[in-house]
């Protein structure tokens, strides 16, 4: 900070009867800390006034001088960074045709796509890209090892050497190496490195990293290598059989297949009498499970040979309500129901036939996600633990959590479009991608708060490490990791959607057609369809993570231990036999669907000549006297000024590390080149989550005076919470059509719930001592809210401000989807162009505002509860 | 003398950075003052112990006098930063991770606090635990399990979930559990503090009970005077990390080592610690009737107190002395 802009600053929002300002600046800025006793008006004028002095400055002087004057030498890098230097580091593809991508970040895509990763490295790298450092790491250990005579030296060697001869071997002697050949050969590695580190033979260790040091510097030599793309598409291809398992369960069926000619019926019977025999015997559960399942494949195959069909519309309904049932009584049950009920009979049926019906499409994406939570659970559970156990690993993964977690969800499409193939799987893949960190955070939390004792107590029973892990940590932390996976459900369904731009197919892309071709009322149905959906699937989950085991007396008959698999066994045999009697239980026929997207239109269609001029003119009149001039001045925010701003704000709030984190922030999303959009995009943020605040807040105060509108709040709150966020455009659309209020009303809308909980728990939360003395000291009701409450209620307050920032992102780029400014375009045109630079760069300014904002807001948070004693400092 | 059980010579646990660094530039013995003024935390300070077989210490302070640090170096659940630990001869810092889970497998038994129960496990797979992690298969461990859920009186509930259970209930399921391998050395780290007190002095009487039948070598910790009077053979007293008396309970009353440990021992009814030989005068030839050198003081008051003169004090059919009701007196009354 310079004296010039201190000065600006001041005389900018010259006040009269101010504190004199000079003496004070110097200090803040050679303090190694903000200057405690400097006053609040005082540290907002340091702070806004450099910032409104050179937007002023640029937006008229600029606008006069510079604009019209071309020869001017006024430099322009003060409002946005020039593109002569952005475009060496991530250059896109421009809107104009023919621009070809030439950033860094394309090349190094395009070079994946279609060439060989090993020649682009070579020419990328100068020298033989991987070969060096990995022969240099191989070379480094195996001296390290020989010199110490050390196993694990030797073994790390042996194992990069393998590894690196191992993927090329397989390349080159073009075995067509399915990916279970990688992992064959990871497997390997990983039993010969445990092995031969502890191994008693150090000079057999050493053989064997010549040995295949040697082999690999041979087949280098050979100049084989393998392509990345082709990699990662094999990979890919293993989602195809839990996704075949599922779908086959729920809609497709298996087979057909041919049972050779056998007496089956004996076999079965043989089969499943044993199976249940020995479960009775040994008391043993699994046995009566794999009894179950043998008996329905013999029900099912014997009644129609030769193929499985689906389980029936009946089963799935009764599986569902049990489940319900089980976890959280007869509400949960008849919810579970319903969501089957309106699954199988809401909708117009297909006029062709074979087409897909709403059942079908909504177990498409039932299935995708039935496939995709326990793929990212278990991801995100492994990476919790090591993380939760090493302290390196931690300091590596938050960071990059909080990134991908401020991420834009469209950003992973493309990079995941680009490798593994527009295709059902790669939807499930970005889904997975996308419901990793909050599963890896909570097993983080979950592993680091479990009582210490308990971990002793694992210790003292003379455990090894991995079974300190499966049978002490994760089943200690299950609650935890239950909460995770409820917010695994939660993410795959907010993603059903987004994912369908790579091919996800299911109610998802059929609401993304209706949404593109505005089919409001059959939008609204596929929209009620998910969020029934997404209630129901997470009150089970959240149910699952509050479920404790209980006791049965051990000599109790079979169906009073077991009530739940006895009853599920019926279901599925009951519905089974009654599928195979009456057709209309296996599949729902046509006749009994019942559309109601019709009665949506007729809504529409009655708002468009009722309703629609009085929307439609608060519109124009908001966007004219409102939006369009507030969007101009946001547009001519210089970067500079933005930085600097940060910069004293993140100064004043936590001291110099604060404000460089946030500061170079803004100064990343500048250096993208997306400077204009991310100012179009904040604007949108900015009045939307204004909006949502002014309703919200006082909402929220108002609902925490009393106790029985909290009930009613919370559940509404609760419903509203499990939306998808898209849901909310619907809605939008209905009221103000395709415009940017529409934007503005969705992104309302959605991020209201969280700043009304936020204020409620904060008001709420407020100890109670505290009040007890307002009261004491005579406080009316009125004065207990505003003098103790709600002041103490603040910080809470402003973190739900910032969640309400956080989701407000998201939903300004969801809103991209039906009218498209700002990054949001950016992200959205990058993705029919598959322009990974542009949608990686323009996540990446994303992603900069998302955390410099919440670092902003969430570190003066928990200073002003420091200050309060809310919590310890 | 057979060869103690345990053996810890000059132990020390600091926390802070690279404390061993900091413990050798103090030629390995810094003041507190010098340890607390770099920013240390001295959690145990050179403290040495032995505990032979089948004997019962107890470890007694306050908390944050280093008590819990010091057990957890003796099961090297924590590094001790400097010093020496032997366990049956056996130098447990140099153990590596296969030994001591080997050791803790088959030796040490431990109870906890809080009990640490494993939630999702019911009773008898939790006394069964440590026999599973050892690989003992499913029959055996849980046959073993059942006789140990009888032994800790908690016939019949083996199939429940801790949760299920009452807090001394579940501390006998810790026990229990510690107990499944038949540990040689057994530490419990205040077992019964979380509990009731009416509860804690009936889980006294069982552990009192068990042991008459075990004989274990037992590391005991509390912070309850009481407690450790009548469980323990010899009783540490640890302040500030430093072990200042180690001995019996008599030894700390009569004789304490420092001012720190009278000040803690000074509220004990000694009458129900001292024996009769403590307190006795010379042998007197008007004494009349006897007790039992060996015998509480507070247990034979009442018959002294009401003899005439002066009573012989008898042991092995030996006289060895005589005591009289003044002397009783003041031992009774000494506190007031």
């Amino acid at each position: 900070m310079s004296d010039i802009e201190d000065t600006t600053g001041t005389t900018v929002t010259a006040d009269p009867g101010q504190a004199p300002t000079p003496i004070d600046t110097s200090d803040a800025a050679s303090a190694d800390g903000p200057a405690e006793r400097m006053s609040g008006r005082v540290r907002a004028a340091i702070a806004l006034g450099p910032f409104l002095a050179i937007w002023l400055l640029w937006w008229r002087l600029g606008d006069v001088f510079l604009h019209r004057d071309q020869e001017s030498k006024v430099p322009e890098w003060i409002h946005e960074v020039p593109r002569s230097f952005t475009v060496d580091w991530f250059n896109f593809a421009g809107r104009e045709r023919g621009h070809r991508a030439s950033g860094w970040v394309n090349t190094w895509f395009d070079h994946m796509r279609y060439e060989e990763l090993l020649d682009f490295t070579l020419s990328w790298n100068a020298g033989r890209g991987w070969l060096l450092p990995c022969l240099a790491l191989v070379a480094f250990a195996g001296w390290r090892g020989w010199q110490r005579q050390s196993g694990a030296w030797m073994a790390l060697a042996f194992g990069v050497a393998w590894l690196g001869w191992g993927f090329d071997l397989f390349d080159w002697i073009t075995l067509d190496a399915t990916p279970w050949a990688f992992v064959a050969a990871a497997a390997l590695v990983g039993i010969g490195i445990s092995r031969f580190r502890d191994g008693p033979d150090f000079r057999l260790t050493a053989a064997a990293t010549a040995i295949v040091t040697v082999g690999w510097v041979a087949i280098q030599v050979g100049n084989q290598s393998f392509n990345v793309k082709g990699l990662f598409r094999r990979v890919a291809g293993w989602l195809e059989f839990p996704l075949d398992l599922s779908e086959g369960l729920l809609i497709s069926g298996y087979g057909p297949w041919h049972l050779p000619n056998m007496p089956w019926i004996p076999i079965f019977a043989l089969l499943v009498g044993g199976s249940f025999w020995l479960a009775a015997r040994d008391r043993n559960v699994r046995w009566a499970v794999i009894g179950a399942i043998t008996l329905w494949f013999a029900v099912v195959s014997l009644y129609e040979p030769w193929h499985i069909p689906a389980l029936p519309w009946v089963v799935i309904a009764g599986l569902f309500g049990l489940a319900g049932y089980r976890l959280g009584g007869w509400r949960l049950a008849l919810l579970s129901v319903m969501f089957i009920a309106y699954a199988a009979f809401v909708g117009d049926p297909p006029e062709k036939d074979g087409a897909q019906t709403r059942w079908d499409k909504t177990m498409i994406t039932l299935s995708a996600v039935m496939v995709a939570v326990p793929i990212a659970a278990l991801i995100g559970a492994v990476l919790g633990v090591w993380a939760a156990k090493r302290r390196r690993v931690e300091q590596l993964l938050i960071p990059v959590m909080n990134l991908t977690q401020a991420m834009p969800h469209f950003t992973f499409l493309i990079p995941i479009g680009v490798f593994i193939g527009v295709s059902h799987k790669a939807g499930v893949i970005a889904t997975i991608a996308y419901a990793v960190p909050p599963m890896a955070r909570l097993t983080i939390l979950g592993v680091q708060s479990i009582s210490k004792e308990v971990v002793e107590a694992g210790v003292m029973s003379g455990c090894t490490p991995r079974q300190m892990m499966w049978k002490v940590e994760l089943p200690a932390a299950r609650h935890a990791l239950l909460v995770g996976i409820n917010q695994v459900v939660m993410e795959c369904l907010a993603m059903v959607v987004i994912a369908s731009f790579v091919g996800t197919a299911g109610l998802g892309q059929d609401l993304l057609f209706r949404l593109t071709g505005l089919h409001i009322g059959a939008g609204m149905e596929i929209g009620i369809a998910i969020v029934v959906m997404a209630i129901t699937l997470d009150r089970l989950s959240q149910a699952l993570g509050n479920w404790g085991p209980t006791h049965h007396d051990h000599n109790a008959p079979f169906h009073v231990r077991h009530p739940y698999l006895v009853a599920s066994s019926a279901v599925i045999m009951g519905g089974s036999l009654m599928a195979n009697l009456w057709p209309s239980a296996q599949r729902v026929p046509k006749s009994w669907m019942w559309g109601h997207e019709k009665y949506w239109d007729a809504i529409v269609d009655w708002s468009k000549t009722n309703v629609y001029e009085y929307t439609i003119a608060f519109r124009d009149h908001l966007e004219s006297w409102i939006l369009l001039p507030m969007r101009d001045a946001f547009a001519t925010i210089p970067w500079i000024a933005a930085v600097v701003m940060v910069f004293t704000v993140g100064w004043f709030i936590n001291g110099r590390r604060l404000a460089v984190l946030a500061s170079s922030m803004v100064a990343v999303i500048a250096l993208t080149g997306f400077w204009t959009q991310a100012m179009a995009s904040l604007y949108q943020l900015t009045f939307a989550v204004f909006l949502a605040a002014i309703l919200g807040v006082p909402f929220g105060i108002w609902t925490a005076g009393s106790a029985r509108r909290n009930t009613v709040v919370q559940v509404i709150l609760d419903a509203f919470q499990t939306f998808p966020s898209f849901v909310y455009l619907l809605p939008a659309i209905m009221f103000f059509s395709v415009s940017e209020t529409a934007v503005i009303f969705a992104v309302v809308l959605s991020v209201s719930v969280p700043a009304i909980r936020y204020t409620i728990f904060g008001v709420r939360n407020v100890p109670d001592n505290l009040i007890e003395a307002a009261t004491m000291s005579g406080c009316t009701k009125r004065q207990t809210l505003w003098k103790v409450k709600v002041p103490l209620a603040i910080p809470e307050i402003m973190l739900g401000i910032n969640q309400t920032i956080m989701f407000g992102l998201f939903m300004v780029m969801i809103g991209g989807l039906i009218k498209t400014s700002g990054l949001a375009r950016e992200l959205i045109e990058a993705q029919p162009n598959v322009d990974s630079g542009r949608a990686i760069v323009g996540g990446i300014a994303v992603a900069c505002i998302g955390m410099a904002i919440d670092l902003l807001i969430s570190e003066w948070a928990d200073k002003r509860k420091k200050q309060l004693g809310l919590i310890e400092a | 003398m057979t060869q103690p059980k345990i053996v810890c010579r000059n132990v020390w646990k600091l926390y802070g950075p690279d404390p061993e660094k900091f413990l050798a530039a103090h030629g390995g013995e810094p003041s507190v003052e010098a340890v607390k003024e770099a920013g240390y935390i001295p959690a145990v300070r050179d403290a040495s112990l032995e505990v032979h077989e089948g004997e019962i210490v107890v470890l007694m302070g306050l908390s944050g006098s280093g008590k819990s640090t010091l057990v957890r170096c003796l099961s090297r659940l924590i590094d001790a930063t400097a010093g020496h630990v032997e366990f049956d001869g056996q130098d447990l810092l140099a153990a590596s991770d296969k030994e001591l889970i080997e050791l803790r497998r088959h030796k040490m038994g431990m109870v906890f606090q809080h009990f640490a129960l494993f939630p999702h496990r019911t009773v008898a797979e939790n006394v069964a635990f440590p026999l599973e992690v050892q690989g003992v298969d499913r029959e055996t461990r849980h046959a073993r399990a059942l006789e140990i859920i009888d032994l800790v009186g908690l016939h019949g509930r083996g199939d429940y979930y801790p949760r299920e259970l009452s807090g001394g209930q579940q501390q006998r399921v810790g026990i229990g559990r510690s107990l499944a391998v038949e540990p040689d050395v057994w530490f419990l780290d205040e077992p019964f503090s979380a509990l009731d007190p009416l509860i804690r002095r009936e889980m006294q009487d069982e552990f009192l009970r068990l042991q008459s039948t075990l004989h274990k070598t037992i590391v005991f910790i509390t912070h309850d005077f009481d407690e450790a009077i009548r469980l323990a053979d010899r009783i540490a007293i640890m302040h500030d990390g430093v072990i200042e008396q180690l001995g019996t309970a008599e030894e700390l009353i009569t004789d304490p080592a420092t001012d720190y440990v009278a000040a803690f021992t000074k509220d004990v009814p000694r009458s129900k610690l001292l024996r009769v030989h403590t307190l006795m005068g010379p042998a007197d030839d008007s004494a009349e009737g006897e007790v039992a050198g060996d015998a509480k003081v507070a247990s034979v008051a009442r018959r002294i107190l009401n003899a005439p003169g002066p009573v012989r004090v008898v042991e092995d059919g030996q006289v060895v002395g005589a005591i009289t009701g003044a002397q009783v007196a003041e031992a009774l009354f000494e506190n007031d």
